[in-house]
């Protein structure tokens, strides 16, 4: 009969809690999201096993000596994995459309607006009882506005890892979920004759402007806002070794092996923080809907300047480019493309809306590094 | 509280500005590049073509050399 009871207490079925349980559930819900409903289907599965294996009883896969905690210790609490994707990320952008059209980084600018709102906004929430966010924590969710996910999880891991998981689940369901976010707003705020604006032809780019312009990013980063250069720099390496030509090797490899590999390991270290103790609570509704806030009113910023711009501008501008500025990458594009083509069936705004997507990208870095210089 | 929101409200007006500044001074140093870049491509483009237009000549005179030639064996053989 002894024996029986050890048995008994070996198994999960004796140790499982009603926290566990649901966050198995909440990591099955993201595993459908993935496969069923393709949501960020590269992260969320990670993340959703990963969340699964977090929450065995007696597995101890998130203590010291289980995987997940070594791969959380390793490549998110030091910051490494984060960098790692920004540094594929940058391999994978081509800076060209912005190069043509260098004012759309003014857009790209104007839509990280969502992130400071949503600050302020995280911070106004305290007043509803049962909140209690600190300026960190809110700079750590309002980033979810800047809609890229390495930069949230990065700042996040930075101000407050406690919130992490949620932090990034929310990041990366918004981002699945551009396309039903964004183009009630653009609609809303522009004018059918507005959206069928055709634009201009953009030029064509040399390769030694290409080269140069990661080195300047680089270098005005480091003059004046240094704590944003571990997300710029990595970028910019990423980039650069893109557009030189000469490292065709190394520039496949982050943007291939080297992002895919990472991209495991990052998702189910973000699953190993989705605990009962620290996601089953009210904190993370609220980091639901500000996450939301945040985007809305990041594309709205968007389009009001992109509505500006074309004010003032004597060359066309189609406002809806404005809504890329979020960066999400290159899924906003597509939405702006999308929805352009619904006003006018012959206007294709789909490399017009790259410049202010990518800009958006250095746009959410800079805010990111910003953010850590004044609360960090 | 009162004081939590007047400092996210410091953030929020300095963060925005800061990144305006900021992709501004970038918007300046892109014109900068591409006027510096577009000093730089010209001679370039113009030497090609000025290469281009030797190359021409070359291949026209060895074209009216081998024309010639072809006429004199053709004279000689006939």
């Amino acid at each position: 009969m002894d024996r029986l009871l050890t048995l008994w207490d070996s198994t999960a079925l004796s140790a499982f809690t009603w926290g566990q349980a649901a966050m198995m559930f909440v990591g099955a819900l993201l595993l459908y999201l993935a496969i069923s409903r393709k949501f960020e289907p590269l992260l969320l599965l990670p993340i959703g096993f990963g969340a699964i294996l977090a929450n065995i009883p007696l597995a101890g896969f998130t203590e010291p000596g289980g995987i997940l905690y070594y791969i959380y210790v390793v490549g998110i609490d030091t910051g490494v994995f984060p960098l790692l994707i920004f540094m594929g990320v940058g391999a994978m952008t081509d800076f060209g459309p912005l190069l043509a059209n260098p004012r759309t980084l003014l857009l790209g600018a104007a839509a990280q607006f969502g992130i400071f709102a949503t600050l302020f906004g995280a911070i106004a929430l305290n007043a509803v009882p049962g909140f209690d966010f600190s300026l960190q924590d809110a700079s750590a969710i309002a980033i979810i506005g800047g809609a890229d996910g390495p930069t949230a999880i990065f700042l996040a891991s930075k101000l407050s890892p406690d919130l992490l998981g949620a932090i990034a689940v929310a990041a990366y369901s918004y981002m699945a979920l551009v396309p039903i976010i964004q183009p009630p707003i653009m609609r809303l705020l522009t004018t059918k004759e507005e959206r069928a604006v055709k634009m201009e032809q953009l030029r064509q780019i040399g390769r030694r402007e290409k080269i140069l312009f990661p080195l300047a990013v680089l270098f005005l980063t480091l003059l004046f806002l240094p704590t944003a250069t571990p997300l710029v720099g990595m970028f910019c390496l990423g980039n650069l070794m893109r557009e030189a030509g000469v490292v065709e090797r190394l520039s496949k490899t982050a943007q291939n092996e080297l992002i895919n590999i990472v991209t495991i390991f990052l998702g189910l270290a973000v699953g190993s923080k989705l605990s009962a103790s620290e996601f089953l609570t009210l904190e993370t509704l609220g980091i639901l809907g500000l996450g939301a806030v945040a985007f809305s009113i990041g594309t709205a910023s968007g389009v009001l300047m992109a509505k500006l711009m074309a004010k003032l501008s004597t060359a066309p501008i189609n406002p809806l480019i404005g809504a890329a500025g979020v960066s999400a990458v290159p899924m906003a594009a597509r939405v702006v493309n999308k929805v352009g083509l619904e006003a006018n069936q012959n206007n294709f705004l789909l490399m017009h809306a790259m410049g202010p997507n990518v800009a958006g990208v250095l746009g959410s870095a800079v805010a990111a590094g910003i953010l850590l210089a004044l609360v960090g | 509280m009162q004081q939590q929101l007047s400092e996210a409200l410091t953030i929020m007006l300095t963060g925005m500005i800061t990144v305006f500044v900021f992709l501004t001074l970038l918007l300046l140093a892109m014109h900068g590049l591409r006027r510096f870049v577009g000093s730089e491509e010209q001679p370039t483009a113009a030497r090609t073509t000025t290469t281009k237009h030797r190359d021409a000549g070359h291949s026209g005179q060895r074209i009216a050399a081998i024309t010639a030639a072809v006429h004199a064996y053709r004279r000689e053989h006939e």
